[in-house]
């Protein structure tokens, strides 16, 4: 046999004795008891195989049935002794078989469920053994880890907190919350109503919470705790209890709170890039998160980090040196204290106190390892600003320098650059106040007789008061300066008895230096401020510079200012202010001064009535430029005056001038003088070594060079025979005299010059002035000419043969008589016949208009005028009526659309004394939209 | 040349009861804002009646230009000889309607 089988065996041993025994036994005490026969005993065997069912069950239950049967039948049942028993006794035996049996089956069923109940029970009993131990684990992890258990009868609201709970909350060990409410009182105000909504809610659900939660600050510092917590229901379904535990989780949180602090504090820091701007945002971080009182300390030297848990009154002293940051901190009243150091980079940059007041927290090492990194943040952050800042100051530092240079080149360039005193000084005194940050600057100069300074220029000056500036010289700052000849510093200028009212009024400061050329002061330059000491010893170094400067340039340009100004008088002089007025002739001229003016040159024309039929007009060059030069070609142009006059022919004059030149000294000149007579139109003319005229033809022949009548320059040979030329004006003709600088132009050949020329003059212009206008734009195109141009031109008036001028009465008969006259005058003057239709048209028109809308005329007649200019034909017609804007349009309008259409250009000028309309149209340009 | 008020008269007499009016102004050199008013008021009084101006002139004639200037050459036919004008009047044309 092996194990299985014995235990097997014993399992059944005990019942099937049970079973046998416990009929056995009632058998026993029957008999013993005497009460053999008795159908009484029944009951004490229904207890033997109750006995043998609940131990064996039921199978072990009838066995005692069986074996029960015997003796009750034998002893007890009568017939006595005899298995065969009567009729009651039969009954009897059943009832005891059928009952037994049944009793057996029900309690077996009973025993069975009762069995499994204790396998469930003992099941129950192992597992909480398990749980018992794993308890134990937990437990002891909950007390390792300020974790506790608790556990909420919510029928009896009570509460079982495990001990360690208490010390979290603020409480003693082992203390703690009687009920709910009591609980939810030791929690954060603010934290609360998120716990009440999470309580009910897992009540609600049947389930459960998890939850982060501050604990009541009231006992001092608040504690961060993490709850868990499951519902557990009854045998009802509903709520009963709630269980759960506890942990400190304040410093998990207190270094994620840290952690998160310090990635914001170096985010924050980093973008506040100025130094104060640092300093200020690592105070506003520090307070109230570390601190409820912050100081940085940059100036501290050498101290290690310091903890003060619990500051005494007598230590508060050493958190700041600051006296305004000890008033506040004592009024506080800090508590509990740190001192840390702030490092970069290995150099010290101060200390950073933090104290604990009205939060009543108390430092630990944790805080002081983490006010330690947060200043190690804080101190990088302040170094790269204090870095930054350097670099910036740096920076600004060398842009001032580099713009203060730039000025003074500038102030340089001025003097080199101006070529008149007012030139110089209008750029120079605006940039030396710039130099200086000065609200004014003003140039002094010596009145040699007077022995005073007056101001020539001021800027920052109304010119009132600069025209009321004198400074006797030795006296006042200026005057000082002249007298002693060395700059001079005033940094404050009421102090320093200045002459001038405006100085006086002033107050500020001034720097002055004297302008000298070969050793003598000849002014005094200086610029002033508003303010007191605006200026240093290094400003007036850089003023003397500028000084210099100016007094050369100051020096050049007296000089040539002086000439200059002779040269201008002597050209403005020599040009005729007006052109004389001859009959059959119209002039004009321009003249153009060289560029920037540097120079005068010695170009001039002229015209001259010679006689009532004669003209003379001439355009001349002196070779050279300035003083001279205006005085040589104001000799010759007053010598050719006379030998004009005299009725010398054109080769002639330019003889006697050649002579004059000869003696007059090295100069020469090319000059061009033409006779016209203006009757005939006949121009004789010479030419010393002048650009060629260009005669312009008003119609026909193409425009030409007049190269006849040349000879060598003035001034060039002595006793030269002139030659001359002559060429016949036609009406219309235009003459075009000029100097070389019209033609000849930096970058530009003679040929192209003429080329231009040539062209600009052929296209039609309506009057000489036009035309003058017009060359002179083309050939300079918008540019000063480098050298001086002078340019006349002459024009043989077309008046007598190319007008048409007549004067109609006003009735309707008098259109066809006008349209057969203008339509002959148009045919004279070679108006092709198709353009002539349509000029006529559009005359006619118009005249049709003068007759119908003028009203209450002055004069009941209309006039109209024609002329040909160039290629185009202008007509003017006038009436002496008052305009009226017609109401109806009888014609529909068509008058005005055909003259509109047929004409180039039509205008309209109505006034009191009439109306005059004016028609244009070129005779060579197709009409855009003429007939398909 | 007569007043243009009176020729147009002197045309509408003229015209009669014919259907189609063909005028030739190849001979014309000189038209002005009168006469091409007379032009528009005879077109439109032939049109009230159903009738159609139709217009001979050259394509080279200094007339032609104010036709076409005064859009009269979109109202009516203009065509370059009589003789093309004439055959353009005789076709039938559509009723204008009144």
């Amino acid at each position: 046999m092996n194990t299985i089988d014995r235990a097997r065996a014993g399992k059944y041993a005990v019942p099937a004795i049970v079973a046998i025994g416990a009929p056995a036994a009632a058998m026993g005490i029957g008999l013993a008891a005497g009460l053999e026969g008795r159908s009484g005993v029944v009951a004490m065997f229904f207890v033997a195989v109750l006995i043998a069912t609940l131990v064996g069950g039921l199978a072990f239950g009838l066995l005692a049935v069986i074996v029960s049967y015997v003796p009750l039948a034998y002893f007890f049942i009568a017939p006595l002794h005899s298995f065969a028993p009567q009729t009651a006794g039969v009954i009897a035996l059943g009832a005891f078989v059928v009952g037994a049996v049944l009793m057996a089956i029900v309690l077996d069923g009973e025993r069975r469920s009762r069995q499994s109940a204790v396998v469930a029970l003992e099941e129950q009993r192992r597992l909480a053994g398990a749980l018992a131990k794993s308890e134990e684990h937990l437990v002891r992890t909950l007390e390792e880890t300020e974790t506790g258990s608790w556990e909420w009868d919510i029928r009896s609201d009570e509460m079982r907190w495990s001990e360690n709970l208490g010390p979290i909350h603020g409480l003693a060990r082992g203390e703690q919350p009687a009920s709910n409410e009591e609980y939810l009182a030791l929690v954060h105000p603010e934290d609360r109503p998120r716990l009440v909504a999470a309580i009910e809610a897992a009540l609600e659900e049947g389930t459960g919470y998890e939850i982060e939660l501050r604990t009541q600050p009231a006992s001092g510092y608040a504690r961060w705790i993490w709850a868990q917590a499951s519902v557990i229901a009854g045998s009802d379904g509903r709520p009963h209890r709630v269980v759960g535990i506890m942990r400190d989780v304040t410093e998990r949180k207190r270094r994620e709170d840290n952690t998160e602090f310090l990635a914001s504090a170096t985010e924050a820091l980093s973008v506040a890039l100025d130094y104060d701007g640092t300093v200020a945002e690592v105070a506003r971080l520090a307070v109230p998160r570390l601190a409820d009182w912050f100081d940085i300390d940059l100036e501290e030297g050498e101290r290690l980090s310091e903890l003060h848990p619990e500051l005494a009154d007598e230590e508060i002293g050493m958190l700041t040196r600051d006296p305004a940051q000890m008033r506040a901190v004592r009024e506080l009243g800090p508590r509990s204290a740190m001192i840390v150091p702030l490092r970069a980079g290995g150099r010290r940059l101060g200390t950073a106190a933090f104290a604990s007041a009205l939060t009543r927290r108390r430092y630990d090492r944790e805080d002081l390892s983490f006010a330690e990194e947060f200043a190690r943040r804080a101190a990088l952050a302040i170094e790269s600003a204090r870095a930054y800042q350097a670099e910036q100051q740096a920076r600004a530092a060398a842009e001032r320098a580099n713009d203060r240079l730039r000025k003074l080149e500038a102030v340089a360039q001025v003097g080199l650059a101006a070529h008149t005193l007012d030139d110089l000084l209008d750029d120079l005194l605006p940039l030396s106040c710039d130099l200086f940050e000065a609200d004014r600057a003003a140039v002094l100069l010596v009145d040699e007789e007077r022995q005073e300074l007056w101001m020539r220029a001021a800027h920052g000056l109304d010119e009132a008061v600069k025209a009321k500036v004198r400074v006797p010289i030795g006296r006042g700052i200026a005057g000082t300066i002249a007298s002693s000849g060395k700059a001079l510093l005033v940094d404050d200028v009421s102090s320093a008895r200045p002459q001038s009212a405006y100085l006086q009024e002033l107050g500020g400061s001034l720097i002055g230096v004297p302008l000298k050329a070969e050793g003598n002061v000849i002014g005094v330059l200086h610029v002033s401020s508003d303010r007191r000491a605006a200026f240093e010893d290094r400003d007036l170094r850089l003023l003397t510079l500028a000084g210099e400067r100016v007094a050369l340039a100051l020096e050049l340009i007296s000089l040539y200012e002086r000439e200059h100004e002779t040269a201008v008088t002597l050209q403005r002089s020599v040009l005729p202010e007006q052109m004389p007025a001859v009959e059959h002739v119209q002039l004009a001229a321009r003249y153009v001064p060289g560029s920037t003016g540097v120079e005068v040159g010695g170009d001039w024309y002229d015209a001259l009535e010679l006689g009532p039929t004669t003209l003379g007009i001439v355009v001349g060059d002196v070779v050279g430029k300035g003083v001279l030069a205006a005085a040589t070609m104001t000799q010759l142009r007053n010598a050719l005056r006379v030998y004009a006059l005299e009725g010398l022919r054109p080769a002639s004059v330019l003889s006697r001038l050649n002579r004059l030149a000869d003696t007059a000294g090295p100069s020469f000149a090319t000059l061009l003088y033409a006779i016209v007579d203006t009757e005939s139109l006949v121009c004789r003319y010479a030419s010393a070594g002048h650009p060629p005229p260009l005669l312009v033809r008003s119609e026909g022949s193409a425009p030409e060079f007049l190269e006849g009548g040349r000879s060598v320059p003035l001034g060039v040979q002595a006793d030269v025979g002139y030659r001359q030329d002559a060429v016949t004006l036609e009406p219309g003709d235009t003459l075009i005299l000029y100097t070389d600088g019209l033609v000849e132009r930096r970058g530009i050949s003679l040929d192209e010059g003429l080329e231009t020329l040539e062209r600009s003059a052929c296209e039609s212009m309506r009057s000489l002035e036009e035309l003058l206008d017009h060359i002179v734009g083309q050939l300079l195109e918008g540019e000063s000419p480098t050298d001086d141009v002078a340019v006349l031109a002459l024009r043989a008036v077309p008046d007598r043969v190319a007008t048409l001028a007549q004067s109609f009465p006003s009735e309707p008969s008098s259109l066809a008589e006008m349209r057969s006259l203008l339509r002959e005058w148009l045919v004279e003057h070679g108006v092709p016949e198709r353009i002539g239709a349509e000029i006529v048209l559009a005359c006619s028109e118009a005249c049709a208009n003068a007759l119908e809308h003028a009203r209450a005329p002055s004069r009941a007649e209309f006039e109209v005028a024609a002329e040909r200019l160039g290629d185009e034909i202008v007509i003017r017609i006038r009436d002496f009526g008052h305009w009226r804007e017609p109401r109806d349009e009888p014609d529909r309008g068509f008058g005005f659309r055909l003259i509109e259409e047929m004409m180039d250009g039509v205008e309209v000028r109505s006034g009191d004394g009439g109306t005059e309309v004016e028609l244009r149209r070129s005779i060579e340009t197709p009409l855009v939209g003429a007939s398909r | 040349m007569a007043n243009a008020d009176d020729v147009g008269s002197e045309l509408r007499a003229a015209v009669g009861n014919e259907s189609n009016i063909v005028l030739d102004l190849g001979p014309l050199d000189y038209l002005d804002s009168a006469g091409m008013r007379m032009l528009f008021d005879l077109s439109e009084w032939l049109a009230r009646e159903g009738r159609q101006l139709v217009l001979a002139v050259a394509l080279d004639s200094p007339v032609r230009k104010v036709l076409s200037i005064t859009k009269l050459d979109t109202l009516v036919p203009v065509h370059e000889d009589v003789r093309e004008a004439l055959s353009e009047s005789e076709s039938p044309r559509p009723d204008r309607g009144e």
